[in-house]
This record gives structure tokens, C-alpha cells and sequence, in this order.
């Protein structure tokens, strides 16, 4: 069969566009199943190119039919055999050569070619278009026909007609479409380079005239287009792709199958944003047509699984950000099927800080004075309330709250030196907490309080009328009491400041004046000092003396031995003092026990050292 | 090993004190000593392990309450003056201190164990403070102690318990009798709060069969109730009228028999307290009975406690034998073996006896509570001076010894004895001031030699070197250059008032005199003193170091220091506080710093501070810090007597160790 010049050109070209527009078409991954190997039958034409020669030789194009067979080794690699045969091609020799010929010589024959081919795909296996070329070996079998052989034979008598083979290089390229898992169609084009076949005819110039010459031997190139119908076979699980759910198939022993509806929605979370220590409610809803009873909810909280499993989870203390709050759903009866719900959110977001200021009105008081403290805290107001926590290490707080009062009358000083100036330092701290559980402490305060060295008084030594008689207890304050602080005390100086009440007498025994404000100090130092009998032996240069006769500048101070309602007896009685002696409290002697650098007492603003002669000379006094 | 005496150019730049040293004082031997020896700082050793406080006495003082515990007869508790609460678990060879809430706080009066549980110790005090006074108890032996509620606020005399339920109990406070029936949680008062005569309550006691009997002693005669309190009666038949009652106990086995002591002396009833009868035969001042103990195991055998000390009749009180000079407050006797007596002295601390009273020893050990005066400390010997009963003692400073037979009692010149010493060393050489002189012994007090005559008084001093001394007293200050041989009179400010304390630096000729109202620098070379602007009153400066070049004073307000040679001051507040410093030393590279419960150390003259350990001092007052020549720091407490900071191992390594000065002691001046 002959093709006319330009419909092979326009079939050459046609294909050849339609190779190229395959080929840079997108490729389409998965879109079936993976073919182990593809069998093809095909039909198409074959042409082979005129010899230029002066025998004008040429064989004419045939009709084609054949087969190929591709193992898909690789995901675009595949091995390729292949087998097609011609219709009846001559090899037509217009001007041959010698006598008694015609113009023309046709001798038929078929072509059978066998190839085996490595095959590059464009696109994967399982694509729906895979482009692709190929360059192989191509077994050519010029298969003479009897006719052929019978015509020569005719003809040239020496000269048989007779079938040759020739190897030649393949090379080409085409496209495969799948329509279904296994069928599609193939398009080949295939051109070959390889022998000339000389079919046993001898060439042109080594033969007598009137032989059937051949041209001289020289390459043979041919094509080969095709197309065909292709069976895909063996293929393997199709890539994943998401693809509308199939529908459940029926169960065949249900008369009516109902598909079934198992899914989540998506997550909603309640506030969707807060601050930390909120808690945030985040919902989903299972929709389970079949075994609802059966499924199980569950949590995940920024990929960490939860011990939640309803359709509900609480969360609290989450961290400053964002958090993503998953849910799904297993059915956990044989199916063991799974449905994710769409991911939310949960931002917490920092709160604005807790801060606090505090400072003290004064900062520097007096032994027992208060001094007021104040403190400003702020924070967010859904923390509100915000508690003030005050504590010192000395002294107290009273009140509470953001203003508060220190009180130093608590404040402990040394113990031995109670007659000296001292002072301390109260250090109070302040910590703020709120309601959202954060707390801030404050810088502290610092209080400097001073003790001032101060005079302490004793209680009262009280006289009989017109006696000077140290009675016994006032012996216990001066031996027991007084001394024992002077004891403790060496840097104090004791002032004793006598009294008298105007009614008691200036003449004492024979009538002599005297001044009973005077003996009763005199005797008081003498007792505290004279170190004989049961008298003390403190040192009678540390004491003072000051005499006010009758002025009563100081009130009475009683105390230890008040007053003594004793009956008169005759054992004491220029001491005894009655219940209802009204003078009683002004027949007395002060005692002050004054420190280093502090003011006299009032009534005695300048007292002197006590007449060492006159004590020393009591001795001990009964 | 012995503390060798120091002579470094530290010393020079140490601590202000009256103390001498010449030129040769300012030789860097220390530098060499401890170079030689390749010694350590002290400190820098010390750093691996903290040293705790160390007491070493002297030990004595004044006892004023004494018990033995019923069911453990070996132990016996003690409780001073100052209420420091001590127990002795060896039958008074030693004494530890428990701590006790009102320590230094108030003062005792009244101890009283539980028979039938000796973990239950209920303690009476009195006290200025009224957060103080009232009754503590403790139910686990003192180491955790109650301040009981419902007479917190109240001086307490006295207190009693019931025998047969110690549930019932008593306390005499200076408002009368309160009675608890519920083991001290709530009390009632049951004595008429109008009735003058019967209060202050200062000896109390149960009739051991009726809780509805109880006997009280006032300083107006004792009382007695029969009904639990509804009404009283005075019991004084028998008794002279102006009658102290300092103690009463009642005959636990013969409940009509009892025992008062009074101002007036002792007295015995036979009927409940019906009729008195005084007891004779003690004479002088013994009549003045503190307390009355009669022998559990033979009712005839009486002592009494007496300001003319023990005295013990055998016969039921007839016939009487004085067996103890000193000022007894209580006795108690071991009721498993009745010769065994302890007794709290008034000054003279804890004695007993083993023989039933015929003997006593003292048992001092570990006891202490006698106000201190000062202290001195060189390279031999350590000398404190008593405030309470005007003594003085020595110790060897080869490690400071624990025990009281390590001290031993200074003797004085005549006119020293019974007066108030101050003391202070320098080169071996201990300075004495006392009676309006300066006295030097050379023998670690032995032998004493005046060094200032009657026209130059001295109630201050200062020694700078072995002959250079400074003297103050009124408004004028004398130096002498020739160990006390001439004296000088200094030039004065005019105005200038009467001379508190003089400061002054081993080995600097430069010093400063305090006087009622201003500071003055002598500074060596200067024709007349200068004003040192102190931005506090000068009564209010309890010492003055020179350290590095920087002047530092402990005040009443905190540590003031000046690096201008005084003229101008700042307080220093980085790691110590404002308040009132009690003392401050230099020694060596370091300056120690005592406040309130605290103690600090300073590295850099002052600058800075950091506080140091004050484990062992059991919250002791400090009264004055020193620094030996070897660097040890030592703390003079009120009561409790000296503390060194260091333990016994560690003295070996700090001899010609640390830079330090060759005296501790400050400037001295003569208490009046």
C-alpha cells in the first residue's frame, strides 16, 4: 500500500504535534492503580526513505500491525518488547538495470521487525497520560513473499529474490492514555536506522548486464506510526489522594443499605481567648448513625493527649499563647473508626503586672509612737481584690489593708541596758497578692525607732510621823530591788529627794531642830550603802541627795508598800502608818535612778553627792 | 600555746583605747612573726568552719531561786536574778544554760517543779516590761515555754502548787492572790483587791491537805485563808509587827507546822499559824531570813538562809551554827539523799554541800550571772572587772580555758578594794584605774604601782604607749612622757565641760576626749585640739576605732565613720542597720561590730559589713567586744561573763597569725 506524499507528511506532522502537546501536558499523578505491565495491539503505517540512487529504488510504505509488551519496572522506567509486521511492501526498483527489463520491478515481501526498548515515562505509573520516548534494538526481518520471489525468479533466473535481516537502531517516542483501570490507547511513532537488506540481489556495477542489480549498499532509515489499544494488568494500591468517601457498599444480607454518618464537628472553645488561670469550655458534637454507644471522644491540647473523653473538656492553667484544642472520635467496636474535628484555637494572653509602692509618713520615731503606713497597688481589675500582707520583724502592724499603722510599743530593746539611749531599726515588708494568684512584694520600709534614756522611779519609801526610821519594807526596795539595779546599771547615778509633811515637827529629840527630809535620805543612803549588818554595800558615791522639805513637787508614788493599816503596837510604834493617814504619802523619800546625760527629776533639777561623813557615820541604821 | 604579744604597723592604725606603745610598737613584727611561723589569718582559717560562742566565765554571781528536780534528784535547777534559767545534771558540777523567755528581762522570784511530773516547771518573774512579767511554764523540761495567759501583765512573787493535784495552783502577785484550778489556763482573783496589807504577795504555800487552806506572806505580815480565798485573816501573833515575809513553808508531813522567814528573823508555828514563836540564837544581821528548809528526813534539822548566810539548827531550831557567810535566797534538799544541799547565794552563785550543810563548796561551773565591768586582753593573760561585787579576775589566754578554777581573783591596792575598775593592757603591762588614780602592775596583777599623784585625778585614761599616758578628770586632761613620773596638763577648749572617755590608738600618739558635749582630736604636733563635728551627742558614743585611716564610732543610732580625720561623718547603713551599736573593736584587718542580737564584721574599715554567727551566745547581750593580740574575738556580756569566738583546736593555729593589736581593751573609765 502506498500512501500519497502528502498525507504521510500531514500524518507525520499531525502526530508529531500531537507527541509534543502530550507531552508538556500537566502531569496527573494517581489517577489509577499502578500497572505492573501494559500489552498493546496496534496497527499504523510504515514508511521507509527513498534511495537516491540511479535505480531509483525505494521500498513502498505498508499497512502495519503489531504489538508491544511493556514491564513497568520503575514508576517511570519500564522495559519494552515489541513485535509488528507489514503488509505487503515492495521493493520496487523503477530503473533497473540490465537488458529485457522494463521500466519497473516489484518484488513483495513483508517486514517483520522485533524490538526490545528501555521506555522513560513522563508522568508515573498510574496517570491517566504518560508520555513517553524510548531507543532500543530493532531486530528487521525483510521477509520476501512468493511472489516476489516467483517474479524475480522470472525475471533474473541467476539473481533469486530472497528474504534478509538487518539490525537496526530504534528510537521514538509516543503517549499512553488510560481511560480505565485497565484500558487505554497508544500512540507510537518509531524510526529506525539499521542495513540495508540486499535480499540476495547483487549490487549495482559487479554483475553482467542483464542481471537485477541492487544499488550499492547503504543505510536504510524507516518510521514506523502507530496507535493502539492498551491493557493495563497487575496493578498495585492506587497513591493516596483524597477522593469523595465512596459509598459504603451495602451489606448484602440488609434488604435496604443505609450509609452511615460517623463524624465530629468542629471544635468550639469558650472564651476563645483569656488570661492565665481562666478556664476555657471547649465543646465538639459526634454524629454516629450506627454505634454511637460505642465511640470514644478524645483530647489533645497542644499535641498533648488529655484524660478528657466527652464531648466536653475543661482547661485551666494554660500557659501565656496560644494552644490548639483537637478532638476526635474512635468507635471502638470492631470497626475501630476514626473522625477528627476541625482544630481551635485558645489564646491566653498576659496579664498587665501587679506592682506596689509603700512608704512610711515619718520613717524615724519615738520608742512607743506609731508612724502610718501607706502602700499603692495596681493591677488588672478582674484581679480585684487585691490583698495587702504587712510584717515586720519588730514591733506590729495594726489595721490592714493598703493603710496601716506601725506601732513600735512592742519593740523589744537590750534587756541590760534599759537605762540607755538605744535605738532600732524595723524592717516591714509588704507583699500584694490578687485575686488572679500573683503577688509582688514591695521594697521595704525601714523605721528607726529610739529609745531615749530615761529616769526610773521606784516606789515611794514611806515614813512614820516624825521618824526617819527605814521601816522593812522599804528595806526590801532599797536592798532587794535598788541595789540590784545599781548592780546591773554601774553607769547610773540614784537621787533620793526626802519630803516632809507640814505638820511633823522641826525639833527633834531635846528639842533640837531637825530635818526629817534630810535624816530620812541620810538613812536611806545608809542602809543601801553601809555594808555592815543587813545593810547593802553599794557604792555611795553614785548617789545624789535633794531635800524639798515640805513642797511636794512629784505626786506620792505608793506601790510596792503603800500604806499599812497595822494596829499600834509598841514593838514599831514610831513607824506605824494607819490606812487613814492622809500625811502618810507626803512623809516620804523619792527614788530616781537617772542614766548618764539625762535631766534631773523635777523636784531635784540640782542634786549633790551625799554627805559621805553624815551616812558613814549611821552605820547601819535598825 | 600562748598569745604572743603583737607589733605591727595594724596595731598602730587599731583601736582607739588608753594603751601605750612607742615608736618601735610600729614595727611591722608581725609581718615577720608571721612569715616565720607561716601561719594563716585567723578569719581565713576560721572560714571552714563557723565558729560558735564559747562561755569561759568568770563564773559566779547572783542565784537567787534553787530546786532539785523530785524524780531525778541529780538534776537541779537554778534560777538567777536576772532570770537566767540553769540546770545541772551532775548534782551542780556544772551548770547549762536553758533559754528562758524573760532572760535579762525581769527578775525571778519563785521555781517550782511538779512532783508528779518533773517536765512541768512553773517560773515567776517580775519586770518593769509588763510584756514580760507574769509566770512562764513549760511542759517538756524548758525547751519550749508558755507565758501564762490570765496573769501575763502581772508581777508574779510567788507561786505554789496544790501536792495532791498540781492542777491547783497559786501565784502572789503584787495585787494580791490568784488561784487556777484548771492547771493555769484560767485564774481568779481570790484575795481582796482593797486589802493594801495583803499585797504584794511575795511567799505563798498550800496546807498539804487542803487546797482550801493557803498561807500567804506580804511585807505586812502573812495571812491565811481557810475557805479558798472567801475571806483572809492576818496571822501575826507571836511576830514583831513590821514584818517582812520573805518565805513561808508549811511541814508537809505535819501541815500545822510551819516555818516564815522574815526581815525580822525566823519564825516557827505549831498550830496552823495561830501563834508564832521567833526562833533565837542567830545573831548580827542573819536575822534577815530569805528563805527556811527543813529536812524531809528529820524535821529538827532547820536551815536558814539568811543576809549573815547559812545557818543550821539541828534541834528544831534552839540551838544554831552558821555554816556559810554568804547572802543565802533559797535552799533546796535532795529528797533522795538529804545531806546533799544547794544553795543560791545572793552574790557568790551556787554552792553545796554533800554533808548535810556542815561543809559547802562552790558550783560555779557554767554558771554565771554578775554584772561585768570590763576587759583587757594581751598576749598573757585576759582580766575582767565585776560592776556587781567589785572584784576583778585573770585568766591565761593559752586558749581561754572553760572552768571556773581557771580564773583566778585579782588583788588591788587598798584603796582599789570595793571600787569600780576599769582596766586595760598594753605590752604585758596591765593599767588599773580606780579611786581618781592609774595604777600599772607589770606582773599580770600582782604588784601595783600608782602612776598618778593626788594633784593629777584620773577618772579616765588612755595609755599610747609603755611611758605615754593620758589622764582626764572634771574639765582636764594631763599627759605624761615618762610613764606616769611628770605629768602635764593639756590645753583645753575653753568651755570645754567635764571629759566623759578618752579614746585613744595603741602606738599613736594621736586620741580623742569625749566630754559631755563635744569631741576633741588631739592630734600629735597640733598646738590645741580640734572639734570633731559628731552629728550625735557624745553620750550617745559607746567606742571609737581607728582603723585603716578611717575613724569609726559605735553610737546609739548605728556606725558612724569619717575619712577625713573627723571633719566630716557618715553613717554607714551597707549591710548593717541603723541602731544602736554596743561596742566596736578593731583587730588586724577586720573590725567587729555588736547590735542588738547580732554581730558583724567589717573588712574594709568600716565600709561595709556582714553579720556573723552568734550561735552559743544563746542571745546574750554583748556589752563590749576585744580582739586578742592572736586575732580571737572576744565578747563581754552583762551577765553571763565573756565569750570567745573561736573553739579550742582552732587557737593553736591563730597565734602570730592575724594582724591584730596587742591590746584589746578600750578606753577606760572609772565607774563611780
Amino acid at each position: 500500500m502506498k500512501l500519497p506524499k502528502p498525507l504521510a507528511h500531514t500524518a507525520s506532522k499531525t502526530a508529531f504535534l500531537a507527541l509534543v502537546a502530550i507531552s508538556l501536558a500537566p502531569a496527573q499523578n494517581s489517577d489509577f492503580s499502578p500497572a505492573k505491565f501494559d500489552v498493546d495491539l496496534d496497527a499504523g503505517a510504515q514508511l521507509f526513505m527513498r534511495r537516491d540512487d540511479p535505480l531509483q529504488s525505494k521500498i513502498l510504505n505498508a499497512k502495519l500491525f503489531g504489538m508491544h509488551v511493556t514491564e513497568n519496572l520503575w514508576s517511570h522506567w519500564s522495559l519494552e518488547q515489541s513485535f509488528s509486521g507489514s503488509s505487503l511492501a515492495d521493493l520496487t526498483l523503477v530503473n533497473p538495470v540490465g537488458s529485457g527489463f522494463s521500466s519497473r520491478v516489484d518484488l513483495e515481501q513483508h517486514v517483520f521487525k522485533i524490538g526490545f526498548n528501555p521506555v522513560y515515562h513522563f508522568t508515573p505509573n498510574g496517570s491517566r497520560v504518560r508520555p513517553f520516548v524510548t531507543f532500543g534494538l530493532t531486530e528487521e526481518i525483510f521477509a520476501a513473499a512468493s511472489e516476489g520471489k516467483t517474479y524475480a525468479a522470472a525475471l533474473v533466473p541467476s539473481a533469486p529474490f530472497k528474504s534478509d535481516y538487518k539490525a537496526a537502531f530504534n528510537y521514538g517516542g509516543g503517549v499512553k492514555v488510560r481511560f480505565t483501570e485497565r484500558l487505554g490507547l497508544r500512540m507510537d511513532v518509531r524510526g529506525y536506522w539499521g542495513g540495508e537488506p540486499t535480499w540476495g540481489l547483487p549490487p549495482v556495477g559487479s554483475t553482467p548486464s542483464g542481471v537485477l542489480y541492487m544499488p550499492a549498499k547503504g543505510s536504510l532509515l524507516g518510521v514506523d506510526m502507530t496507535a493502539g489499544i492498551v491493557f493495563s494488568f497487575g496493578g498495585g494500591p492506587r497513591a493516596p489522594k483524597p477522593q469523595p468517601r465512596p459509598e459504603p457498599q451495602p451489606e448484602p444480607a440488609k434488604p435496604v443499605a443505609t450509609p452511615r454518618t460517623f463524624e465530629l464537628s468542629a471544635v468550639q472553645c469558650n472564651p476563645s481567648s483569656g488570661y492565665p488561670g481562666d478556664v476555657f469550655n471547649c465543646t465538639t458534637t459526634l454524629t454516629d448513625s450506627a454505634n454511637a454507644s460505642s465511640d470514644k471522644i478524645t483530647w489533645n491540647v497542644d499535641g498533648s493527649d488529655q484524660s478528657a473523653t466527652g464531648a466536653q473538656i475543661q482547661l485551666s492553667n494554660l500557659a501565656v499563647g496560644a494552644h490548639t484544642v483537637k478532638a476526635s472520635a474512635t468507635d471502638t467496636a470492631a470497626t475501630n473508626e476514626t473522625a477528627n474535628a476541625a482544630p481551635a484555637t485558645v489564646t491566653v494572653n498576659e496579664l498587665p503586672p501587679l506592682t506596689v509602692t509603700d512608704n512610711a509618713a515619718n520613717g524615724n520615731i519615738k520608742f512607743g509612737d506609731t508612724d502610718a503606713l501607706s502602700a499603692q497597688a495596681s493591677g488588672p481589675s478582674r484581679c480585684d481584690p487585691i490583698t495587702y500582707t504587712w510584717s515586720t520583724n519588730i514591733g506590729s502592724i495594726r489595721g490592714s489593708g493598703p493603710n496601716v499603722t506601725f506601732d513600735s510599743s512592742s519593740v523589744e530593746f537590750d534587756a541590760a541596758n534599759v537605762f540607755k539611749s538605744e535605738t532600732r531599726t524595723a524592717t516591714i515588708t509588704l507583699t500584694v497578692s490578687d485575686k488572679c494568684g500573683r503577688s509582688v512584694t514591695a521594697t521595704p520600709i525601714q523605721i528607726i525607732i529610739t529609745k531615749d534614756a530615761k529616769a526610773m522611779r521606784l516606789d515611794d519609801l514611806i515614813y512614820g510621823k516624825g521618824s526617819s526610821r527605814v521601816n522593812n519594807c522599804a528595806k526590801r526596795i532599797l536592798l532587794d530591788e535598788l541595789q540590784a539595779l545599781m548592780n546591773n546599771n554601774p553607769d547610773v547615778e540614784v537621787v533620793f529627794v526626802g519630803h516632809t509633811d507640814e505638820n511633823e515637827s522641826t525639833r527633834g529629840a531635846k528639842g533640837r531642830p531637825t530635818h526629817l527630809d534630810r535624816e530620812r535620805v541620810y538613812n536611806a543612803a545608809a542602809v543601801l550603802t553601809a555594808g555592815t549588818g543587813v545593810c547593802g554595800k553599794a557604792d555611795l558615791s553614785r548617789i545624789k541627795v535633794s531635800y524639798a522639805g515640805t513642797t511636794q513637787t512629784s505626786d506620792f508614788r505608793s506601790g510596792f508598800c503603800g500604806t499599812s493599816s497595822r494596829a499600834k503596837s509598841d514593838e514599831r510604834k514610831a513607824d506605824e502608818i494607819a490606812a487613814d493617814d492622809a500625811a502618810a504619802k507626803n512623809r516620804r523619800v523619792e527614788i530616781w535612778i537617772v542614766p548618764k546625760g539625762v535631766a534631773m527629776p523635777a523636784g531635784a533639777p540640782n542634786p549633790v553627792d551625799a554627805p559621805a561623813n553624815i551616812v558613814k557615820a549611821k552605820g547601819c541604821p535598825h | 600555746m600562748t598569745d604572743l604579744p603583737r607589733y605591727d604597723k595594724t596595731m598602730c592604725n587599731g583601736r582607739w583605747a588608753r594603751s601605750r606603745g612607742g615608736s618601735l610598737a610600729c614595727f611591722p613584727w608581725n609581718v615577720l612573726i608571721a612569715t616565720l611561723a607561716g601561719g594563716a589569718s585567723l578569719w581565713g582559717a576560721a572560714a571552714a568552719q563557723e565558729p560558735v560562742w564559747r562561755p569561759i566565765g568568770p563564773f559566779g554571781g547572783g542565784a537567787e531561786v534553787v530546786a532539785v528536780d523530785p524524780s531525778q534528784p541529780t538534776r537541779v535547777y537554778t534560777l538567777t536574778k536576772n532570770s537566767f534559767l540553769y540546770r545541772s545534771d551532775n548534782e551542780g558540777q556544772d551548770w547549762t544554760l536553758i533559754r528562758f523567755p524573760a532572760q535579762q528581762g525581769a527578775s525571778a522570784h519563785a521555781l517550782v517543779i511538779n512532783p508528779s511530773n518533773s517536765k512541768e516547771i512553773w517560773i515567776a518573774v517580775s519586770s518593769g516590761n509588763t510584756r514580760v512579767q507574769g509566770i512562764y511554764h513549760t511542759s517538756d523540761g524548758g525547751l519550749t515555754w508558755i507565758h501564762v495567759k490570765g496573769l501575763s501583765g502581772e508581777s508574779v512573787f510567788s507561786f505554789a502548787l496544790f501536792p495532791k493535784d498540781p492542777a491547783i495552783m497559786a501565784a502572789g502577785a503584787r495585787d494580791g492572790v490568784h488561784l487556777s484550778r484548771d492547771g493555769g489556763e484560767t485564774w481568779s482573783s481570790i484575795s481582796p483587791i482593797e486589802n493594801k496589807e495583803l499585797q504584794p504577795v511575795m511567799s505563798l504555800a498550800f496546807d498539804p491537805g487542803d487546797d482550801h487552806i493557803i498561807y500567804a506572806g506580804t511585807p505586812h505580815l502573812p495571812w491565811k485563808t481557810d475557805d479558798g480565798g472567801a475571806t483572809w485573816h492576818s496571822i501575826h501573833h507571836g511576830m514583831l509587827d513590821d514584818s517582812d515575809i520573805l518565805s513561808l513553808i508549811v511541814n508537809p508531813k505535819q501541815p500545822h507546822q510551819l516555818f516564815i522567814g522574815a526581815c525580822s528573823g525566823i519564825y516557827r508555828s505549831e498550830n496552823s499559824a495561830a501563834q508564832w514563836t521567833k526562833m533565837l540564837g542567830i545573831t548580827g544581821a542573819g536575822y534577815r531570813t530569805y528563805s527556811v528548809a527543813q529536812d524531809p528526813s528529820n524535821p529538827n534539822i532547820i536551815f536558814s538562809g539568811t543576809r549573815d548566810g547559812l545557818w543550821k539548827s539541828s534541834d528544831g531550831g534552839h540551838v544554831w551554827k552558821k555554816t556559810s557567810p554568804h547572802i543565802v535566797k533559797s535552799i533546796a534538799i535532795s529528797p533522795a539523799d538529804p545531806r546533799k544541799i544547794f544553795l543560791a547565794t545572793q552574790d557568790n552563785g551556787m554552792l553545796r554541800s554533800v554533808d548535810g550543810g556542815e561543809t559547802i563548796t562552790e558550783a560555779l561551773d557554767g554558771f554565771a550571772d554578775h554584772r561585768l565591768n570590763d576587759v583587757a586582753v594581751d598576749g598573757h593573760s585576759l582580766y575582767v572587772t565585776g560592776a556587781q561585787d567589785l572584784q576583778a579576775w585573770r585568766i591565761a589566754a593559752d586558749g581561754f580555758h572553760k572552768g571556773h578554777h581557771a580564773w583566778h581573783k585579782m588583788d588591788f591596792p587598798p584603796v582599789l578594794r570595793g571600787r569600780h575598775i576599769a582596766v586595760t593592757t598594753f605590752n604585758s603591762s596591765v593599767y588599773a584605774l580606780g579611786a581618781g588614780s592609774i595604777f600599772r602592775s607589770n606582773d599580770q596583777g600582782t604588784a601595783w604601782k600608782r602612776l598618778t599623784p593626788t594633784a593629777v585625778p584620773a577618772t579616765q585614761m588612755a595609755v599610747l604607749s609603755d611611758r605615754e599616758l593620758i589622764a582626764g578628770s572634771g574639765t582636764a586632761a594631763f599627759h605624761s612622757m615618762d610613764a606616769g613620773l611628770t605629768w602635764k596638763k593639756l590645753a583645753v577648749q575653753p568651755g570645754m565641760g567635764s571629759i566623759e572617755h578618752i579614746f585613744a590608738t595603741p602606738g599613736s600618739r594621736n586620741f580623742v576626749v569625749e566630754t559631755v558635749s563635744e569631741f576633741l582630736y588631739y592630734q600629735e604636733g597640733a598646738a590645741a585640739p580640734v572639734t570633731i563635728p559628731l552629728p550625735i551627742r557624745p553620750s550617745e558614743v559607746n567606742d571609737l576605732v581607728l582603723t585603716g585611716n578611717a575613724l569609726v564610732a559605735a553610737t546609739s543610732q548605728g556606725v558612724y565613720r569619717s575619712v577625713d580625720s573627723g571633719a566630716t561623718w557618715k553613717l554607714v547603713t551597707k549591710g548593717i542597720d541603723p541602731g544602736t551599736i554596743a561596742s566596736i573593736a578593731a583587730g588586724g584587718e577586720a573590725v567587729f561590730a555588736a547590735q542588738y542580737g547580732k554581730v558583724f564584721r567589717s573588712s574594709d574599715s568600716g565600709e561595709s559589713w556582714h553579720e556573723i554567727s552568734t550561735q552559743g551566745l544563746d542571745e546574750s547581750s554583748i556589752l563590749r567586744l576585744a580582739v586578742s593580740p592572736a586575732g580571737r574575738l572576744i565578747a563581754l556580756t552583762p551577765s553571763r561573763g565573756v565569750f570567745v569566738f573561736d573553739d579550742e583546736n582552732q587557737s593553736q593555729t591563730t597565734v602570730g597569725a592575724a594582724a591584730a593589736p596587742n591590746t584589746a581593751a578600750r578606753g577606760s573609765k572609772e565607774s563611780k
